[in-house]
């Protein structure tokens, strides 16, 4: 074979390979990483987005990813939920040890891509802030076991494509200021998380609430709930209310659902959004232990009210007679 | 130069023809298009500032709005989702347009759903879409057009008799009928005034055995997605079939609904040893992500 008929090969060869991989590529969505840079320093807090691309006439309505970090050069300080187009079954998980981060949510009705003239991204997914620890190469990676599937009424899994990212760590430099994007965003963020409708569930036998708060700027950072009844009405007399850190569906300690439920959605950056439910069933008077307080300290007041009485008569009849 | 072409050389320039054949003919231009296959389209309109009055005065701020203009279904109900959750419903026109406004809203992505019922109380697959919406601008989306609803009169036909297939979408749009089995047979039928639609197939061109059907519509240059699909058996008997609504699939708690109360139940269970068979919606003894796309598929507000 001569020099010109290996290159000719060579190159035909190159081609057919990338055109072979297009192929197969185009036939499938795609879940990736992006960042606004490549190149970060120590001690820096960066945004690493998470989104997902569908292929023409397709429509994917759930999603599970597993992601794979380094360590010993980066370190998660959160996961935002904030904008995302997932409703999320559970809260996304983080292992810093291992280095891995896992969700899981739904897109109900299915997602086909962005419209023609959305003005923005809205493929996103999820977004992780990470924090630079050590210099070196970090590659972020999804796990082979990540999937999506079809909106198809049978959950049949979709042909994807995992795209990571890689970012070069530096070591401290001491001409550029320290950067941290999570904090520039959690200080613009002045948006209460939006109005949310609890709802009172029965699983089991026993009454849930369930609830879901969304958040369009740094996301939904926890939930707490106040269940309202004689005695924490006392208690917020006394200036001791006891919010509870819940997560949806949380079992009510009211279980004959006589009690005023107020439930607080709280952002990343600490904006707060109450709703109060109120009691869907009215109890009987003998169920409502305000009432019985009532009925006994009259009771002893009656009765004190009494015996103060009687002595009174005794001492008086005590001086007639004397 | 091509008197000392040998074999190798013809070999390599076939090669190099079919290479650029499949490139341009076969393969799609792009790896990914992240736009949807749709007809439905955004314009963001920015309203222009209002200059106050000399002296000084109240400049009011820009509200921040989304527009929905669609087709559906004549006369028909057409309900919004922001996130999973009804926020708005309307009434379509006799010409099957509607236009649902929603104002107030904070800026952000959202996912957006639209469905509607038709004359006989069955339910559209819903058109799901996500949007950026920005601050103070109206953002109008056009071009909706929601699917057909489609039945079918037998859960039984006898081989070679036909099944009527039927259903409603805009009036006088062309309706495209996709029967499958191991094969894909498409039809094609013209709705009426009222947008109803009717389509007797012949079942001799299909195998015994579980069949299903869906269908689209097309009117001027909008093109509709695909209905739910609606089953059917090709047998040795008919069988009329019962009035039943399209499935509802992951309605748990019996409310004729699938929202976000049955999202909390089947969470409850997710991962959870021994699931009732009530929210093992595919009935292979978990409650996995599986169970959670099929309630997705048929979700409703």
């Amino acid at each position: 074979m001569t020099k010109i008929q290996k290159l000719i090969f060579i190159l035909l060869f190159s081609t057919f390979y990338f055109l072979f991989f297009s192929f197969f590529s185009t036939l499938a969505a795609e879940l990736y990483l992006d960042t606004s840079e490549n190149q970060y320093y120590i001690d820096e807090t960066f945004i690493t987005n998470i989104r997902i691309n569908v292929k023409d006439n397709e429509s994917i309505n759930a999603i599970e990813g597993y992601l794979k970090f380094p360590s010993d050069i980066l370190e998660v300080k959160d996961f935002s939920t904030g904008n995302s187009i997932l409703t999320f079954i559970e809260e996304p998980k983080i292992n810093k040890e291992e280095g891995l981060i896992s969700f899981v949510g739904i897109i109900p009705g299915g997602y086909s891509g962005r419209i023609p003239g959305d003005p923005g991204q809205s493929n996103l997914l999820g977004k992780i802030i990470f924090y630079s620890i050590s210099p070196g190469i970090a590659e972020i990676m999804f796990e082979d076991i990540s999937q999506a599937l079809l909106s198809d009424g049978e959950g049949t899994p979709a042909e994807l494509i995992n795209k990571g990212v890689t970012i070069e760590i530096q070591p401290l430099d001491d001409i550029n200021p320290i950067q941290n994007e999570w904090q520039e965003e959690l200080a613009k963020d002045k948006i209460p998380p939006e109005d949310f409708n609890p709802e009172i569930i029965e699983i089991d036998g026993k009454y849930y609430l369930a609830f879901s708060a969304k958040d369009k700027d740094s996301g939904i950072d926890h939930y707490e709930i106040l269940e309202k009844n004689f005695f924490t009405n006392i208690s917020k007399l006394l200036g001791r209310v006891k919010w509870i850190d819940s997560e949806s569906p949380y079992l009510l300690k009211g279980q004959s659902l006589s009690d005023k439920i107020e439930i607080k959605a709280i952002d990343k950056a600490g904006n707060e959004k109450i709703v109060k439910l109120q009691a869907t069933h009215s109890s009987p008077w003998y169920k409502n232990y305000f009432i019985w307080a009532i009925l006994i300290i009259s009771i002893f007041y009656l009765i004190w009210r009494i015996i103060v009485k009687q002595k009174q008569n005794n001492t008086r009849n005590r001086h007639e007679i004397s | 130069m091509f008197k000392n072409l040998n074999r190798f050389g013809i070999f390599i320039i076939i090669l190099i023809f079919l290479g650029f054949l499949s490139y341009f003919f076969l393969f799609p231009k792009e790896v990914y298009s992240d736009t949807a296959d749709t007809s439905v389209e955004v314009q963001v309109y920015t309203p222009a500032p209002t200059t106050p009055p000399s002296g000084g005065g109240y400049t009011p701020p820009s509200t921040t709005q989304v527009v929905f203009t669609g087709k559906a279904y004549p006369k028909s109900s057409v309900t919004l989702l922001k996130d999973a959750q009804i926020v708005a419903t309307t009434i379509a026109g006799t010409d099957a347009n509607f236009q649902i406004s929603l104002s107030g809203i904070s800026p952000g992505i959202y996912i957006f759903s639209l469905y509607s019922e038709d004359s006989k109380g069955n339910r559209s697959s819903l058109l799901t879409f996500s949007l950026s919406v920005t601050s103070g601008v109206t953002t109008n989306v056009s071009g909706i057009f929601i699917a057909p609803t489609i039945d079918v009169d037998k859960s039984e036909v006898k081989r070679g008799e036909n099944i009527s297939i039927f259903g409603q979408s805009v009036p006088q749009s062309d309706i495209v009928i996709s029967v499958s089995s191991d094969e894909e047979f498409f039809t094609k039928t013209i709705s009426g005034k009222d947008g109803i639609y009717l389509y007797n197939f012949d079942t001799s061109v299909l195998d015994y055995g579980s069949h299903y059907t869906k269908s689209k519509a097309a009117k001027e240059n909008l093109i509709s997605g695909f209905s739910y699909s609606v089953n059917f058996q090709v047998g040795t008997k008919t069988v009329l079939k019962e009035t039943v609504k399209i499935s509802e699939e992951g309605d748990l708690n019996g409310d004729k609904r699938v929202n976000l109360i049955d999202f909390s139940i089947l969470a409850y269970w997710y991962q959870r040893p021994s699931p009732s068979t009530t929210v093992d919606l595919n009935n292979d003894g978990k409650v996995n992500l599986v169970d959670f796309s099929i309630m997705a598929y048929y979700w409703t507000g």
